[in-house]
């Protein structure tokens, strides 16, 4: 009796209320897209991905001394003149002066590391020391014809430029160091034929659980946690045969090959 | 009733929750946490991922104070790794962040200081063409440098000098047979093949570097061991090859242990043979010099000084491929001489050892055809067939078993 009476009450109470409760709060305070670069928040998603960022100083997050990557600079990569070629460059959805429609990806796409890794410059320091302003120079190419502009007019103020390619150690501006040794780079010095690892990164790039060769670059360059099954050989086979006449002999050692393999587990960051 | 209005309100619950969170997972942890790279040193811990290695090495008997990168990252080859120091950054060419090494990168040439260490020269093998071919184990080095298993000739340094197991799988002869008329071969065959496996059975860690002393040759050439401690039973001596005369208190001849020469018979091996025959051992003929440089008191009484002069051991990187004439030829040191103790000269006064045509793999076996001790008659006056005539007919096994017939 008392339940039917509590329900009485609540269809009432629903009846007559003016106001409907959306299930999904804040669904209609749209985000203004018409400002430069990326105006949907990422890390409202991503939080963990955020605070992965903040966790160490380092490449991407703060080495430069101004500041760690903003998402877009991988996640929305911007045309980059010295890489290798055969990585693809997208066109993301855009609303500045125009609206453009994204192609290959709408707000991001995941990045091959070696986009931005795989050029022949590194470490020189700039002609113009363009430490404290690099725009009056690397302006839209419309506003100053006598140089390049800075990705092909993707970013349009210094700070930008500052957290990929500053030097916090000498002040200087350097170019992104190439990943050299793995033959992957535009480098005809960067050979890889001696590279430990290149089999890793070869098997990467074969890989598709990640872009391009990244399995193999975040196992090294990050805390990422990774569990290697090595299968090595213990033992190596030889055969020592005898050859021989009545006259003349002499011992060959016809084959060596790995044997008696065995299985053995490492995981990174368990020690 | 009640437990299932409440489980329905708890997954109604979580699946609202589910619904309308807006927080979504990556799929790797942690790819967004970069390491720092820009100190002078490497700064990616290489035993996050080569634990083992790392413990292979702190059992070492060698390189356990090395760090990764003095192996690995070494620069004296010329090889341009990638690298960073904050003000500046060297991309990899020839690798990025590790290559594997040739053992001869720092131990050929001259050697190589490593830090304050110095990384000798590995004898002979560091030269051009890894030196002479007296070397017994230079064609293992030749086919390591051919194979693509490891880098350069690393198989070759690994079975010796690691605990890197091997299977050797032998072919050569089975017996021989010749007939000797005064001191002359009026006939030699040889016969059949032997095959003998061998196994070095050790831990299999490459980066467990051995002490010098706990390189074994009888475990890989346990044919040889075999052949000078168990051979084949006799009835009186044991059909035992591959040193010569072993003749000793035990049997009815009671020969003496000196010999023409005047010392202590060079070859001898007393009792407890398992024991006596050792590397230190198979270096009496195999490499004189180290021999005569760990037992001064034995080069003195052997004349090694001048021994050496007769071998090549000073050519070679651990053993010297010889044959009995090496040694025994005439116009060396130790060449065959009478033993005024007995009668007949045998072959003493000509060149019988050098000038054996046969193959040199024959070489041994045919010496040992008679200086066996097993095949020496025990008396029954036929002394003169062989020290004095020079008439033998002999029938000989290659090691391991040796048994063997003189008549």
């Amino acid at each position: 009796m008392r339940l039917l009476f509590l329900l009485l009450i609540v269809c009432a109470l629903s009846f007559a209320m003016a106001q409907t409760a959306s299930i999904f709060a804040g669904q209609h305070t749209w985000y203004n897209l018409s400002a430069n670069g990326s105006d949907v928040p990422c890390e409202k998603c991503h939080a963990d991905v955020a605070e992965e960022m903040e966790v160490l100083t380092g490449p991407h997050t703060g080495e430069t001394g101004f500041g760690k990557m903003k998402c877009e600079y991988c996640h929305r990569f911007p045309p980059i003149w010295r890489r290798n070629q055969t990585f693809e460059n997208y066109t993301y959805a855009s609303v500045n002066a125009d609206v453009i429609p994204g192609k290959e990806a709408h707000a991001a796409s995941t990045v091959p590391c070696m986009y931005c890794h795989s050029g022949d410059k590194y470490g020189v320091r700039h002609a113009n020391h363009a430490y404290s302003d690099c725009w009056p120079c690397h302006q839209d190419p419309s506003e100053n014809p006598n140089h390049r502009p800075a990705h092909e007019g993707r970013y349009k103020n210094s700070e930008d430029c500052r957290r990929c390619h500053a030097n916090a150690h000498t002040g200087d501006v350097y170019y992104i160091p190439p990943a050299g040794g793995f033959n992957l780079t535009t480098s005809a010095s960067d050979t890889g034929k001696n590279a430990s690892h290149i089999s890793f990164v070869m098997s990467a790039i074969e890989n598709d659980t990640m872009e391009d060769a990244n399995e193999a670059c975040l196992a090294c360059h990050t805390k990422m946690r990774v569990e290697i099954l090595f299968n090595v050989t213990t033992e190596a086979e030889i055969t020592v045969n005898n050859s021989y006449t009545q006259s003349h002999s002499y011992w060959n050692v016809d084959e060596i090959t790995p044997s008696n393999y065995t299985a053995y587990r490492e995981v990174k960051g368990e020690q | 009733m009640r437990q299932t209005i409440a489980l329905a309100l708890i997954l109604g619950v979580a699946s609202l929750v589910l619904l309308t969170s807006t927080d979504v997972f990556t799929l790797f942890a942690s790819q967004h946490t970069f390491v720092n790279v820009s100190f002078a040193e490497n700064d990616i811990n290489c035993a996050d991922c080569h634990h083992r290695i790392q413990e292979e090495l702190n059992s070492s008997a060698y390189h356990n104070n090395f760090s990764c990168e003095d192996c690995h990252r070494f620069t004296g080859t010329g090889i341009t790794f990638a690298s960073g120091d904050g003000a500046s950054a060297t991309p990899g060419r020839e690798a990025h962040a590790a290559y594997t090494p040739r053992c001869l990168d720092c131990h050929g040439g001259s050697g190589t200081w490593i830090g304050s260490e110095f990384a000798p020269p590995a004898k002979e093998f560091n030269e051009s063409n890894y030196g002479s071919n007296y070397s017994a184990h230079k064609k293992l080095v030749l086919k390591a440098k051919n194979s693509n298993m490891s880098a350069g000739e690393n198989e070759a340094c690994l079975v010796c000098h690691t605990n890197y197991s091997c299977k050797i799988s032998y072919s050569y002869f089975y017996n021989i047979n010749y007939t000797l008329e005064n001191w002359s071969f009026s006939s030699f065959s040889y016969n059949g093949t032997r095959y003998y496996d061998v196994q070095w059975v050790k831990s299999g860690a490459k980066h467990e570097f051995l002490d010098l002393d706990k390189i074994k040759c009888t475990k890989c050439h346990k044919n040889i061991y075999d052949a000078l401690v168990n051979g084949t039973s006799g009835s009186g001596e044991n059909y035992l090859t591959h040193a010569p005369i072993e003749i000793d208190t035990t049997g009815s001849g009671n020969w003496d242990t000196d010999n023409a020469w005047g010392h202590y018979r060079y070859h001898y091996i007393p009792s407890y043979r398992a024991v006596h025959v050792n590397s230190s051992y198979c270096f009496r003929c195999h490499n004189v010099d180290k021999y005569a440089d760990e037992n001064p008191s034995y080069a003195l009484t052997y004349n090694l000084s001048y021994v050496i002069e007769d071998t090549n051991s000073t050519d070679v990187h651990c053993a010297e491929a010889l044959t009995c004439a090496t040694c025994h030829a005439k116009g060396k040191t130790k060449e065959v001489i009478d033993n005024t103790d007995r009668s007949g000269e045998g072959h003493s006064g000509e060149d019988f050892v050098g000038n054996i045509s046969y193959a040199r793999t024959f070489n041994g076996d045919i010496c040992m055809g008679c200086h066996e001790a097993a095949v020496h008659p025990d008396g029954g006056g036929q002394c003169s067939r062989c020290h004095k005539w020079g008439n033998a007919e002999v029938y000989i096994e290659s090691e391991p078993s040796g048994y063997a017939e003189n008549t």
